[in-house]
């Protein structure tokens, strides 16, 4: 009889897993695209006690991975398709049939690849035996995280990742119909006595608890049950029925007797990745019309038996980190912000007290751009802490370039980080609501029509309105705190084109304010700092008479505005217009043309009204100060045209030359420059390659820096010229290594000088960055990020860098490299996340050299105004102590049958560690004490998806 | 308004000024601090220079060979009050123009460095290597008269030559420096007690050039401020008014409680009208500036107990202005507590004799003070 026996289950479970261990240990070395093992799994749901029992499920001997749709991967379309794989007594498959469509070409494609797999055949009761196997292929155009693959074919490769199975153990097994939408009699069981018509006795559909997704290709199995005299049940053995559509409707037909009135019949719906719905139905029940059955499946942890079709990643030759969107939501620490995920990878310098800055390879923050959707923001963080102006349901991809990337990108020269919104195709009503201490968000996204699909977010802070509850109230104090109020929005109209096409309408756009929280409760003070941007952008994605094409369009509205009582006044007001163009199309088989157009048109307005000191030489105290009038209305151009031809020599290189040209016309000053650029990729094998890169990245300065009333309008454009040289290894299908060493030589920085400012800074980084990492799994992601690194600035500019603007000499020459005030040494972090069952439990740990620091060596007295001015010793010639903190996180998920509900509690600095983020000092520079980081700071956050 | 007492805006911009050093940061919500508790500036704990002053603070130089004396004192005190004889040399050099700006340069503090070139005041130490070109030594301890002060003679080389080390081009190219901008030569006063210790200090003197800058010429040099009476009152009602106020003159000596407070309040002194250069900065070009109002800054000092604030000011920025529409100078002393206060074996009783200072600075050098004494105990 067959029985759901959960001690049984996880037997079978265990052995099932030692195979699926021993088939990675065997085919690890053969892919460098393989990440899973490609064991079958026999799906829970349906265990038979008396009947056959499956003793071995099929193991995967051959590998044959199917191609990318060569269209579909021109158009970047991505597709999952579920297949019902039929495999006889030797291990041959006989029949492949889809179960789950992604279209023509991909279905097509999945069926060609899985007809030609070979398995260790499936025992049954220790015999070999025929079985079907449930079996999903994913198409992607890019792997998370990882280096790209070896393509199997042009354009496209393919990785067996698993393979998931609903054995039907016994002779009849594979002739189940291999429609995938269509009801079916009992199969192979002849009629017991005199057939019937088929009745259709149930009519149900199968969704996933939480989500409400539809289960397509869900498996439906019967069991005839038949009341004993003593009140038990007698079971005949279970019969494949039949597979949900793609919208997880099924019926259950009954071409046999009639039930008797002692008969019951149980239906089992299930797949791998689900726990078994189970119903049973009495005889009284199914007499008359069909009987209705919502199956409500509860997702399994460990849906990890699937096929990963991967297309090869862009621009391969590309020193990049991409994260997936779990690894993004769920590092510690980071509050689930996915864009502070990216300050736990190598070559980002630790942001002190937490704050969102982003040091990239020694860079100065500004000099690493970001940009959403191909455009770019000038803010990645909301104020202070607050987390990043995108939401995670919003994110599609984050990608990472510490350096050398394409000319693609342009106008910095540091790093780079990309982020792709998620291309909406929602079927029907998905949203969430995310509630933790900081701030509150939503998300929405639905279909609007047949080619149409909406997504929005929005988000606002709620610690403005948390805290003043905990400030204990002072009449007469004059303490004050400032806390940031912040808030966001995301929207996204996605329509798709004929001919490929695509055409998509974002808007985001972000503010930020502070808030002053009190003791005193009469206190009126009040502080108007107001930062915000707003895009509105249109892409359109067009595939053209062999051409590639992408055009966006984009309206921005930025904002910088402060107040500080009365007589202290900024404004900076942007309204700028942009145009990206990219035309790519393949001119041979080796060579592909890539060009483009990036022009920026802005209407910049400023307007200051701020006490500023006179420039004389007797001492100018407030009262005698001048005052900043000044209004700035300008209109600042900065096109650009780009051409890159992607090589591809013999099956091993991948050469990419490329240059960039940019021409400024900012602040009423104009500047060009050319930037030459080369990448090289050689594949020696599926599971190692080398790269290498090289080029010039310009920048413009500051641009309040090029004023001429606050700043020297002659300063030239930053630049540097990047090295880097990398190997990837991948030593099984889910860990692999990373391991680049990098030089940057940075010129032309502004510099303090009599001039204001003068461009005679120089910097240099180098160093070694290595990533070892444990790919997402069911259970388990991490990684292991380690910097050796130093970055170098010449004299005035490591002071200027620090904080040394007082005492330090001005039009500093000195060609003498000193620690910059970004150099850290040594940069160690381990995250790591485990999900078991409902649970997951994660934790990084960072492990940091101190910031360099220049000491104090005394200090004399100023008799002209009363104070103590430091006399400073080497510049950045000492160290704070080592930054050592943990964080932790635990996440624990309820599934009811239309939504989700998540709790967690994200801890920072579980230990409580007293690490030193800057030095203050007494008056006269006698006693120095440092100032802490972040205090041990938990926040419990509240998530529900439906 | 609060509490039936008015703010004026620079009160409240004081009290706002206050607010943004305690805490300009969500941080300060989250813990993020330095616990540590410094001394407090206004007490005199061990040997300090707590001023110094030049006669005269500015020199308009018609005829350079008739540069005129400088009589230097600087007031050295520790906790016991006056240093008595203090030795101290002084080494004189010129402005560097490329030199390091002091913090309180508001120019340095705003993001704008301006080093010694275009600074607002650029006082810094003269090179340590007696053998340095530009460093002159005036004075040695030999020529410290009985009162602390020394008198001093600059050459008219050595003005020359600080004439011409001091000449930079700004970011439009054209040259500055001391011609145009005002020549400012830096005083170094090395102090040490007899029991080895040193402080250092810097003072500056600035000299005009009429000849270079006409403007200039005919203005009365600037004149030391003079704190002409202190007053002493009890307290300080709601609406800033003093409380039985008294002369607090060099022969009272008034009784504070240990942990009593008392205000001191000097008189103003005069605040001159004068005439600078200074650089425009949006043309490069170096423009008369006429000041109307000097500012006065006055600084508390006591060898026991501490001053709150430790300074004020005419300007509303440092100092704290009620809606009388004046400038508010007094501090309040606050006296160590009991258990600080040693017992008189005489009495029995608590008493502590602390010495007052009140330094006031004008802006250009001038600077003079006031020494006060009181004692804590019971009264």
């Amino acid at each position: 009889l067959l029985s759901l026996k959960r001690g049984r289950v996880l037997a079978l479970s265990a052995a099932w897993a030692f195979a699926s261990f021993s088939f990675a240990a065997a085919a690890g070395a053969q892919e460098f695209e393989q990440r899973r093992p490609n064991e079958v799994e026999p799906k829970a749901p349906v265990p038979s006690a008396p009947g056959p029992q499956l003793t071995k499920a099929p193991v995967l001997k051959k590998n044959v991975l199917p191609v990318y749709p060569a269209e579909a991967y021109a158009e970047k379309r991505e597709a999952d398709v579920g297949l019902l794989i039929d495999i006889d007594a030797s291990g041959t498959v006989t029949s492949a049939t889809v179960a789950k469509s992604a279209g023509p070409a991909f279905d097509d494609a999945a069926v060609a690849a899985a007809v030609q797999l070979v398995f260790e055949p499936a025992e049954i009761d220790g015999k070999p035996g025929a079985i079907r196997i449930a079996y999903t292929s994913h198409f992607r155009l890019a792997a998370p995280g990882a280096t790209d693959a070896a393509p199997a074919a042009e354009g496209a490769s393919g990785t067996p990742r698993d393979s998931a199975t609903a054995p039907v153990p016994g002779p009849d097994a594979p002739s189940v119909p291999p429609s995938a939408s269509a009801s079916a009699p009992l199969a192979g069981a002849p009629p017991a006595g005199g057939a019937s018509a088929p009745k259709v006795l149930v009519q149900g559909t199968a969704k996933e608890k939480g989500t409400r997704e539809p289960l397509a290709g869900a498996d439906v199995s019967v069991i005839r049950r038949r009341r004993q005299a003593d009140g038990s049940w007698k079971e005949e053995p279970a019969k494949l029925v039949g597979a949900s559509d793609d919208q997880g409707a099924f019926t259950v037909s009954w071409g046999f007797d009639p039930l008797g009135p002692d008969e019951a019949v149980r239906v089992v719906v299930g797949d791998t990745n689900h726990e078994p719905c189970i119903h049973d139905f009495a005889a009284s029940e199914l007499g008359g019309a069909p009987a209705s059955w919502e199956c409500v499946a509860k997702p399994r942890v460990g849906r990890t038996y699937e096929t990963r079709v991967r297309a090869p990643v862009k621009n391969p030759e590309a020193t990049r980190t991409t994260l997936s969107l779990r690894e993004l939501t769920t590092v510690p620490g980071t509050l689930g912000d996915p864009l502070r995920a990216i300050q736990s990878l190598p070559g980002v310098a630790r942001s002190p007290y937490g704050l969102g800055l982003l040091v990239v390879r020694g860079a100065a923050p500004e000099d690493t751009g970001v940009f959403i959707d191909g455009q770019r923001v000038p803010a990645l963080y909301h104020f202070l802490v607050g987390p990043s102006v995108l939401t995670p349901n919003m994110m599609e991809r984050v990608d990472f370039y510490p350096g050398g990337f394409s000319v693609r990108y342009g106008r910095i020269s540091g790093g780079a980080i990309d982020v792709t919104t998620h291309n909406s195709t929602a079927t029907r009503l998905h949203g969430s609501v995310d509630v933790n201490l900081l701030d509150v968000s939503a998300y929405a996204e639905g279909p609007v029509g047949k080619d149409t699909a909406a997504a929005g977010a929005v988000r606002r802070s709620v610690i403005d309105g948390l805290l003043p509850l905990f400030v204990p109230k002072k009449r007469g104090s004059t303490y004050l705190t400032t806390v940031p109020i912040y808030w966001d929005y995301q929207a996204r109209v996605d329509h798709r084109l004929g001919g490929g096409g695509h055409l998509a309408v974002v808007a985001f756009g972000s503010e930020d304010s502070l808030k002053v929280v009190a003791q005193d409760p009469d206190s009126t003070f009040s502080l108007e700092n107001r930062i915000g941007f707003h895009r509105a952008q249109l892409v359109w994605d067009q595939p053209w008479q062999g051409w590639d094409t992408k055009l966006l369009l984009s309206y921005g509205y930025s904002i910088q505005d402060f107040n500080a009582g009365d007589d202290n006044h900024g404004l900076i007001r942007s309204h700028s217009l942009t145009m990206r163009e990219e035309l790519s199309r393949p001119l041979a088989s080796w060579v592909t043309l890539a060009m483009g157009f990036d022009g920026i048109l802005s209407f910049d307005y400023a307007d200051f009204n701020a006490p500023y000191p006179r420039q004389g030489r007797t001492l100018a105290d407030s009262s005698s100060q001048d005052r900043i009038i000044a209004t700035r209305d300008l209109t600042d151009t900065a096109p650009a045209v780009w051409l890159e031809t992607p090589l591809k020599l013999g099956s091993s290189w991948r050469v990419v030359p490329g240059v960039r040209g940019d021409h400024y016309h900012v602040i009423d000053t104009d500047k060009s420059s050319i930037d030459p650029r080369l990448a090289v990729r050689y594949t020696y094998s599926k599971s190692l390659a080398f790269k290498a890169s090289a080029g010039l990245f310009h920048q413009l300065p500051t641009p309040q820096f090029l004023d001429k009333e606050f700043g020297n309008p002659n300063l030239g454009l930053i630049w540097a010229d990047q090295y880097q040289l990398g190997v990837e290894k991948a030593f099984t299908e889910v860990i692999d290594l990373s391991l680049t060493g990098f030089l940057v030589r940075r010129h032309d920085l502004p510099v303090a000088s009599v001039e204001r400012f003068s461009s005679t800074g120089k910097g240099r980084s180098y160093g070694v960055e290595t990533l070892l990492r444990h790919q997402v799994t069911a259970h388990f992601f991490g990684w292991v990020a380690y910097t050796l690194s130093r970055t170098e600035v010449t004299q005035g500019l490591a002071m200027l860098g620090g904080t040394q603007m007082a005492g330090m000499n001005v039009n500093n020459t000195s060609t003498a490299y000193q620690p910059s005030a970004y150099d850290e040494t040594h940069n160690l972090i381990v995250v790591g996340s485990y999900r078991l069952a409902s649970w997951e439990l994660g934790g990084r740990y960072r492990l940091v050299s101190g910031r360099p620091e220049t000491p104090v060596r005394g200090a004399f007295f100023d008799a002209d105004f009363g104070g103590y001015t430091p006399m400073y010793g080497t510049t950045n010639s000492t160290r704070r102590a080592t930054f050592s903190q943990l964080d932790l996180r635990i996440e624990r998920t309820w599934l009811f049958d239309a939504w989700r509900f998540s709790a967690y509690l994200d801890v920072q600095n579980v230990t409580n560690a007293q690490n030193p983020e800057a030095t203050v000092y007494d008056y006269r520079y006698q006693k120095s004490a440092p100032v802490r980081g972040l205090p041990i700071l938990p926040v419990l956050g509240l998530k529900g998806r439906f | 308004m609060r509490g039936g007492r008015a703010e004026t805006k620079g009160a409240a911009r004081g009290r706002r000024r206050r607010g943004l050093l305690v805490g300009f940061s969500f941080l300060g919500a989250v813990g993020a601090s330095a616990c540590t508790t410094f001394d407090d500036p206004s007490t005199v704990l061990d040997l300090r220079i707590l001023a110094a002053s030049i006669e005269p603070s500015e020199v308009i130089v018609d005829d350079v060979s008739t540069l005129p004396s400088l009589r230097l004192k600087p007031l050295v005190a520790d906790h016991q009050g006056d240093v008595v004889a203090p030795q101290f040399s002084i080494v004189a050099c010129p402005n560097q123009p490329f030199g390091p700006a002091p913090p309180a340069d508001p120019m340095a503090s705003g993001g704008f460095p301006a080093g010694g070139a275009r600074g607002t005041l650029s006082s810094t130490l003269c090179p340590a290597d007696p053998a340095a070109p530009h460093r002159w030594s005036l004075a040695t301890a030999a020529d410290v008269q009985d009162d602390g002060s020394v008198t001093l003679n600059l050459t008219p080389d050595q003005l020359q030559d600080a004439l011409m080390s001091d000449l930079f081009r700004d970011q439009f190219g054209n040259l500055h420096g001391g011609f145009d901008l005002g020549l400012p030569i830096n005083l170094e006063i090395d102090v040490t007690r007899g029991d080895g210790v040193t402080v250092k200090a810097v003072k500056r003197v600035l000299f005009w050039f009429p000849q270079l800058v006409p403007a200039i010429a005919g203005e009365t040099p600037n004149q030391t401020p003079v704190i002409s009476a202190v007053e002493q009152a009890t307290g300080r009602n709601d609406d800033a008014v003093l409380e039985n106020v008294s002369p607090f003159d060099e022969n009272a000596l008034p009784t504070v409680a240990p942990g009593g407070e008392l205000w001191v309040r000097p008189s103003l002194a005069t605040q001159e009208p004068y005439l600078t250069t200074v650089l425009d900065a949006t043309t490069g070009q170096v423009l008369p500036y006429p000041v109307a109002t000097e500012t006065l800054r006055y600084s508390f000092f006591a060898t026991s107990g501490k001053f709150s604030p430790s300074e004020t000011s005419t300007d509303p920025g440092r100092g704290v202005r009620w809606n009388d529409g004046k400038p508010h100078l007094e501090a309040k002393y606050e006296a160590p507590d009991a258990a600080e206060v040693p017992v008189d074996p005489a009495t029995g009783k608590p008493r502590l004799d602390v010495t007052v200072w009140i330094v006031v600075r004008d802006d250009r050098g001038g600077a003079s003070w006031e020494e006060r004494h009181l004692r804590v105990g019971e009264p």
